[in-house]
């Protein structure tokens, strides 16, 4: 008879379904080892938690004890910047919150990553249609580096100022130059040597010639970008 | 509604007069449960002001629709756990609760044990044993209370509360036996 099976039951009678209970008395009806053993168990546990649960320690002075906690307690949970912030922390990082945040920064990331490559693409056609020929890729790439200076939401006229400021500073100058010289009224300017307050304003002036101009040395492969 | 819970739907909305129902109501079992677990008692009656302190400052957290028991065993568990981390040391050497009757020759004079012979008695059980044999047998959680406040599986608490009954029994009938 496997009475070590048994065993863990004896000791756990009281945490027992009662079919559990049931297979255990039909095996203490046949083993009498297993019979006295239970009757120890039984006896001896019960009797001492029993004991322990009628014979315990008792605070000798509960109201002084009680009148110090609540002397020591504060009228209302402190609500200082820093307990409510580590109050809300508990729910923001909760799991359920910290996927919804995730997933609306990611649904933000995506939205805006699309509408930016709307505006430069509508952008694009604009340019290319005013200048009768398609931008070539290079140049693209190049205005999409300005795309941090597209957030706002920019006039063409305001938009095309910056990229002629930016062509002075992020296109190779002799290559800007080149381009100057092939326009009548700007090959007296030379980026090169800076630029003052008519330069510039001349620049802004004929700033759709220039890229014109430029993409047009581009399509033609007469120099490099 | 039961009383215990208009108790504490009155102490979450800060009432110091429900405040002092509840402790009433728990504070000999928690000091009890204290003291079973670090056997000194002005330690003891430290923490159980501590755990008080606690459930005022943190009901709110607590949700109404459970059992409020496992909640402040838990609070008073961790407590417990903690002042074992920092006094390791200290409980080594300092003056413990001593058996103060150990002169029980039978099974029947159980009743001869004082409360300090039972917690001595219960202190030879490894500390999960024994946490887990004082909150089932003594202090008379559930299984699955007991589970949630050690944040252990149920079966891990019925195999802990096999071996520490098996041990007890061991010892109790050794003894008998020396004697």
């Amino acid at each position: 008879m496997n009475c070590k099976k048994y065993e863990k039951m004896i000791y756990l009678y009281k945490e027992l379904s009662e079919n559990q209970k049931e297979n255990l008395n039909l095996h203490l009806d046949k083993c009498q080892n297993c019979k006295i053993k239970y009757l120890q168990v039984q006896k001896s546990l019960y009797s001492f938690s029993e004991v322990a649960k009628s014979n315990q320690n008792q605070i000798t002075n509960p109201n002084l004890i009680k009148n110090n906690i609540l002397n020591s307690l504060p009228e209302k949970p402190s609500r200082s910047i820093i307990n409510v912030i580590f109050q809300k922390v508990d729910i923001i990082f909760s799991p359920i919150s910290v996927k919804v945040f995730a997933s609306i920064i990611i649904l933000f990331l995506c939205g805006h990553e699309f509408y930016m490559m709307q505006k430069i693409s509508n952008l694009e056609q604009q340019l290319s249609v005013k200048n009768s020929y398609p931008i070539v890729s290079k140049d693209y790439k190049k205005l999409t580096s300005f795309k941090s200076l597209v957030y706002s939401d920019l006039s063409e006229e305001n938009l095309l100022e910056i990229i002629e400021t930016q062509l002075k500073i992020s296109i190779d100058l002799f290559q800007l130059n080149n381009t100057l010289l092939s326009i009548p009224e700007l090959k007296n300017i030379n980026i090169q040597d800076g630029l003052n307050k008519n330069e510039l304003n001349l620049l802004r002036v004929n700033s759709q010639k220039i890229i014109f101009h430029y993409t047009k040395f581009i399509s033609k492969g007469e120099f490099h970008v | 509604m039961n009383n215990e819970k208009q108790i504490l739907i009155k102490v979450q909305n800060k009432d110091k007069y429900a405040f002092r129902e509840l402790f009433d109501l728990y504070q000999h079992k928690i000091y009890n449960y204290t003291l079973s677990l670090i056997r000194n008692k002005d330690d003891s009656l430290d923490i159980v002001q501590n755990v008080f302190k606690n459930v005022w400052l943190k009901i709110n957290r607590y949700n109404l629709e459970k059992e409020f028991s496992p909640w402040i065993y838990k609070i008073t568990t961790n407590m417990c756990k903690d002042y074992w981390r920092k006094n390791s040391r200290k409980n080594a050497n300092e003056l413990l609760i001593e058996p103060e009757k150990i002169g029980y020759n039978s099974i029947g004079s159980y009743m001869e044990f004082t409360s300090n012979d039972i917690i001595s008695i219960v202190n030879i059980l490894p500390k999960k044993q024994k946490l887990i044999y004082i909150l089932r047998d003594l202090q008379e959680l559930s299984i699955s209370d007991v589970s949630s406040i050690l944040s252990i599986s149920k079966s891990s608490v019925k195999t802990n509360l096999f071996h520490a009954r098996k041990a007890l029994q061991l010892h109790l009938t050794k003894f008998n036996q020396d004697e």
